[in-house]
């Protein structure tokens, strides 16, 4: 039991950062701690369950529980981005706003946590394939997205594909 | 300008890890019991255990999984003490592959199979890749893939840089706390809710619209979005009444058609490396239960002809049961899915 409880630490503190980040990207700040130590108390009873890489199995908790209580934020809602600047971020993430909750997930797992393809398709439960697809299209509609909001810039992506 | 890394970089500040509540919710968290999963069902470490004395007899549980996803589908229908949803389908997915100029077509396809625990205990799992394969389509295939010398990997005709590789997959199985059943790509709806879905095709449509409203989609998704949900309608354990409904309301949306008796078409448009399809919904008169959910080629594409089944799901099971889920064994929950898709970029 101790052999547990010390493996289950350590996965606590090496993970409850980014779990905590990707539910506060979901459903703000002030619930996110909340949901954090949910996806936790459930990783704690299926313990036996958890992989060796368990971040992405824990966003997998963490994403059926924003789902399940449906709890998301809109995105205007979210905590304020890193710093708006004359790089387009301010435009990008109304880019970002305007896409679908799907697209939005999608690209935000690669984008914001750090997740390999082969991860973030297990947050999803998909197959890795099914998510080069759906980045593929995603980044294709975000692309479209940004070019309305700033043809400027959007002009000098010629090299895009 | 990669977009990608634009996005990275406007990625919100991490929020503060608060040290105290992390240390209290830690405390608290493994100073609570841990429930041994029943056995044979979730819980993969008793599992394991339970399965480690009939590890040698595991071509007796794939023949048991084997003769479970044959069950022909025959109880939509809900008695008051059925605890699992239980849905088996046969996949199957047709891959051009070799040169865009000369391509001949791999066939990939598997079994699957969905357990949805509806009681408040609320367990899933999902066995992915059962028998699965890849390998040459037609006897056609078969030698062309032989002069091209049986290659292991094989690139996938109008792709950038994806490859194909051929030989048996690996089940996967993945495990959740379910909270009911998945729309497809939507919300998941609880056994309660889908039982309680309308069963007059209006106000269908409108529980449906406002799901998806709920799920903050724009105009320009609603339309798609109603249409992929009302036809997964009956692969699901939803009334009778709902799926008469469903059937009849799908029959009203832009862009389906009648394409028999018992198939509708809609969906048209590209599908993965083929560029006109459309998608089938084959529906059990008998049932209104679905058959199969299918892509057809509306146009010759790739050495195939106009009709050829480019994509399936033939449902062989849909019911609800007290049949005690298997899983099989030697796969760990929640592992990695064995994708024959490779990417070589």
């Amino acid at each position: 039991m101790s052999t547990d409880r010390e493996r289950f630490q350590a996965v606590y503190l090496e993970c409850y950062p980014r779990v905590l980040a990707y539910a506060a990207s979901r459903v703000g700040r002030a619930p996110a701690e909340d949901v954090t130590s949910e996806t936790f108390t459930i990783a704690w009873r299926k313990l036996g369950d958890m992989p060796a890489n368990a971040l992405p199995w824990l966003l997998g908790i963490a994403r059926n529980l924003v789902r399940q209580s449906h709890r998301e934020v809109v995105w205007q809602e979210l905590p304020e981005v890193a710093e708006p600047d004359s790089t387009g971020v301010v435009e990008l993430l109304d880019a970002l706003n305007g896409l679908s909750e799907s697209d939005r997930e999608v690209l935000t797992l690669v984008a914001w946590h750090g997740l390999s393809s082969a991860e973030a398709a297990q947050v999803l439960d998909c197959s890795t394939a099914t998510f080069f697809v759906r980045l593929h299209r995603a980044r294709g509609r975000l692309k479209r997205a940004f070019s309305q909001s700033r043809p400027r810039v959007a002009a000098k992506e010629k090299t895009w594909t | 300008m990669d977009l990608m890394k634009e996005l990275a970089k406007a990625k919100p500040p991490a929020p503060e890890v608060d040290p105290v509540r992390m240390e209290l919710d830690l405390t608290r968290i493994t100073s609570m019991p841990r429930p041994e999963p029943p056995r044979s069902w979730m819980g993969a470490a008793s599992f394991r255990r339970w399965s480690a004395p009939i590890l040698a007899a595991s071509f007796a549980v794939a023949l048991l999984i084997g003769t479970l996803v044959v069950l022909p589908s025959s109880n939509v229908e809900v008695a008051a003490t059925d605890r699992y949803w239980h849905a088996a389908q046969h996949e199957l997915k047709l891959v051009p592959v070799g040169s865009a100029d000369a391509p001949y077509v791999m066939v990939v396809e598997s079994d699957s199979e969905r357990w949805v625990d509806v009681s408040p205990e609320a367990r899933g799992a999902e066995i992915k890749q059962l028998n699965g394969q890849v390998r040459p389509w037609t006897p056609d295939d078969v030698t062309k893939w032989q002069q091209a010398g049986k290659p292991e990997t094989v690139p996938m005709v109008d792709t950038s840089g994806f490859s194909l590789r051929v030989g048996p997959l690996k089940p996967a199985v993945s495990g959740w706390y379910s909270h009911g059943v998945e729309l497809i790509g939507g919300r998941t709806l609880d056994y309660d809710q889908l039982r309680a879905l309308p069963g007059e095709p209006a106000a269908l449509r409108e529980a449906m619209e406002q799901i998806l409203r709920d799920e903050k989609s724009d105009e320009s998704v609603m339309q798609r979005g109603l249409l992929d949900r009302v036809s997964r309608l009956p692969a699901l354990p939803v009334r009778r009444e709902t799926r008469a409904a469903a059937i009849a309301l799908l029959k009203t949306l832009p862009g389906v058609r009648q394409v028999d008796a018992s198939t509708l078409g809609f969906g048209a448009g590209p599908f993965e490396q083929f560029k006109v399809t459309e998608q089938q919904l084959v529906i059990d008169p008998r049932t209104l239960a679905a058959v199969e959910l299918r892509r057809v080629l509306l146009e010759p594409q790739a050495g195939l002809p106009a009709g050829t089944v480019v994509r399936s799901e033939k449902y062989t099971a849909l019911e609800m049961t007290n049949k005690t889920p298997q899983l099989p064994a030697g796969v760990p929950v929640n592992g990695p899915l064995d994708s024959p898709v490779i990417m070589s970029r």
